[in-house]
């Protein structure tokens, strides 16, 4: 069945950009909020050791401020999780278009 | 024998002929490969409205309350027990929603008083009494970017 194959081969052809694309609009999404992320907790960081070393904040709070950038970056590494798994159920919709487009 | 071993010599494709039928295979395996990927199903729950709504309501009525940390704990004592249900509540409801691990997690590093999160904060107001308003701003910097990963994340989940 040459035209079964040929559409096929074209499937899987169009399978690898279609997850290039998705793959590199995560990566650069994912990049940009981590350097925003340590950009942030630096700023905090000079902060927070400011007033603490001025005795404006006791010792306890500073301690509980950052250990709260540790709780804050689990909180954001799970919402990467997240978003990689609906790339992950975005390419399938992607697949599914182009199987049922191919055989119509 | 030595006919034979010419025979295979000369052949430089010792597949005899089966060539074809591999890459046909090849494409069919790919094929299965495929299905059997997209038969898996959802790897995460959809957007649920209701889990958003909550979400950005509670997020409201903590950052009120913890406002009121400048004050003696005891006068608020009872307001803390209110949010603290109503968020466990929204923890239960996140449980309930299949394929739902990363928020079901995120809520739960949120209210745990063991963590340096919300659950942290009301700790620790308990324990003082009272607490500085530097540290409240500070901490509810850090309580809004929490909410907001769970807020975001439930925003950009598929739609049925």
């Amino acid at each position: 069945m040459p035209d079964f194959d040929e559409k096929l081969k074209d499937i899987i052809d169009q399978l690898g950009p279609l997850a290039k694309v998705l793959v590199k609009d995560y990566m650069e999404d994912a990049t940009e909020d981590g350097k925003e992320f340590i950009n942030e907790i630096r700023d905090d960081l000079k902060r927070w050791t400011e007033m603490l070393t001025k005795g404006k904040i006791p010792e306890d709070e500073f301690a509980s401020l950052v250990k709260g950038t540790k709780d804050l970056a689990e909180m954001k590494l799970l919402k990467q999780k997240g978003l990689t798994k609906i790339k992950i159920d975005q390419f399938k919709g992607g697949v599914t278009s182009l199987i049922v487009n191919s055989i119509l | 024998m030595y006919s034979n071993l010419k025979f295979l010599k000369r052949s430089k494709d010792f597949n005899f002929g089966l060539k074809p039928f591999m890459k046909k295979s090849k494409f069919v395996l790919i094929a299965a490969a495929v299905l059997c990927f997209l038969a898996c199903g959802a790897s995460i729950s959809l957007h649920d409205h209701y889990a958003y709504t909550q979400a950005t309501s509670l997020k409201v009525d903590s950052l009120k309350l913890m406002d009121k940390a400048v004050e003696d704990y005891s006068m608020h004592e009872d307001e803390v027990d209110d949010l603290l249900t109503k968020i466990e509540k929204a923890h239960e409801y996140e449980k309930a929603r299949p394929k739902n691990d990363e928020t079901i997690k995120q809520w739960e590093i949120l209210k745990d008083p063991d963590k340096d999160l919300l659950g942290g904060f009301f700790k620790m107001w308990k324990e003082k009494g009272k607490v500085s308003q530097f540290f409240i701003e500070e901490k509810k910097k850090q309580v809004v970017k929490a909410f907001d990963e769970i807020i975001e994340l439930e925003s950009v989940k598929l739609r049925e």
